[in-house]
């Protein structure tokens, strides 16, 4: 049962094993002296640390010899397209700068038709509604308020003139 | 010429001192875009990529990092965009009587024959199989994985190249190891029975 219990523990801590890095592993010593009796663990450590040991870098690389000179041709294709685009920006630099101006003149004029077109309405619109309401006001005074009484009085003077 | 003042140079588009900057840092740049792509041609490619990034964009090069730590960080992501853009198989983990199977890509990675030939090709299939399961971790692990096992990196500079945190690196490759492990151990035991 001991040995069952033993054997799963190596199990858990191959790596540690393998990289020779036991000094973090809980009763590391009875751990170590179990594989060294137990075969079956024994076997598998060793086959283990073997397989992990391959684990190390792979051989390094030389790119090809031709490396640095690709490099150098899309630099140089970068910097064709940059010039070619900014030879031809150059050229339209005049158009460009007049482009603007006449969309802000055609704008200016456009804005003007439209608010002298709509203004007038506007004004009639609001002032008849502003009669309609002043109107409306003095239908509405409540009986017995001293507004009532106000007019009433001017009304009277009003008769009394005539 | 330190790389503080080589880099400074290549900002100023002087020639020779990218010229330089390539052949002390061409190896470096290459294997990396070869270990996280496994193939030789799609690594020149990438690698060569990196070098006209530098050369356009090394004027944003703060000298807070390392020039290698800068080159690093664009490598990898140009290798992992690539693997994302071509969808580079999530590859399964090999099995335990693996032999033929390796894909020719890994063959670009393997090693150099040993004298024995009948060791030469449990050694190579070894390897093979070795380098197959590590293509199989998950992205984030794989990547993480190889900067520490194959580059040799520390945790740190894992850190600062994946711009993530220590202990996020830390938990990435305990993880794959824990994975290998797995893999590895079913291998052993199906080996010796």
């Amino acid at each position: 049962m001991k040995g069952t219990s033993h054997c799963r523990k190596v199990k858990t801590h191959l790596i540690e094993i393998a990289e020779q890095k036991t000094d973090q592993i809980p009763n590391r010593n009875e751990l170590l002296s179990h594989i060294s009796s137990c075969p079956e663990c024994s076997r598998l450590v060793k086959h283990f640390s073997r397989l992990w040991s391959e684990l190390e870098p792979p051989r390094e690389r030389e790119p090809s010899s031709d490396f640095l000179n690709g490099i150098i041709q899309k630099i140089e294709e970068h910097e064709h397209r940059k010039i070619s685009f900014k030879t031809v920006f150059g050229e339209l630099k005049p158009f460009l700068r007049a482009v603007p101006l006449a969309a802000l003149i055609v704008l200016g004029v456009f804005t003007g038709k439209y608010l002298g077109d709509t203004q007038p309405q506007m004004e009639t619109q609001s002032y008849s509604q502003l009669i309609s309401e002043y109107s409306n006001g003095f239908e509405e005074i409540p009986s017995g308020s001293f507004a009532e009484v106000y007019l009433n009085l001017n009304s009277d003077e009003e008769e009394g003139n005539s | 010429m330190n790389d503080e003042e080589l880099i400074k140079r290549v900002a100023q588009k002087d020639r020779r001192a990218f010229e330089e900057l390539v052949n002390s840092y061409r190896r470096l740049v290459f294997n990396v875009c070869l270990r996280l792509t496994g193939d030789r041609e799609t690594a020149e490619d990438l690698a060569q990529e990196v070098f006209f990034h530098v050369y356009i964009k090394a004027k944003t090069f703060r000298s807070k990092s390392k020039l290698s730590t800068w080159l690093y960080r664009i490598a990898v992501n140009r290798s992992l965009n690539y693997n994302r853009k071509n969808k580079v198989p999530h590859r399964s983990p090999p099995s335990g009587s693996f032999t033929e199977n390796v894909s020719s890509k890994l063959e670009e990675i393997s090693s150099p024959p040993s004298y024995s030939p009948e060791k030469s090709l449990e050694n190579k299939e070894e390897k093979a199989f070795i380098r197959q399961t590590v293509l199989s971790l998950p992205e984030k692990q794989r990547t993480a994985f190889i900067l520490y096992y194959w580059e040799e990196l520390s945790y740190k500079e894992i850190a600062e190249i994946l711009k993530t945190s220590l202990s996020s690196v830390e938990s990435r490759i305990h993880r794959a190891k824990k994975t290998l492990r797995e893999i590895f151990l079913e291998r052993v035991v199906n080996k010796s029975k």
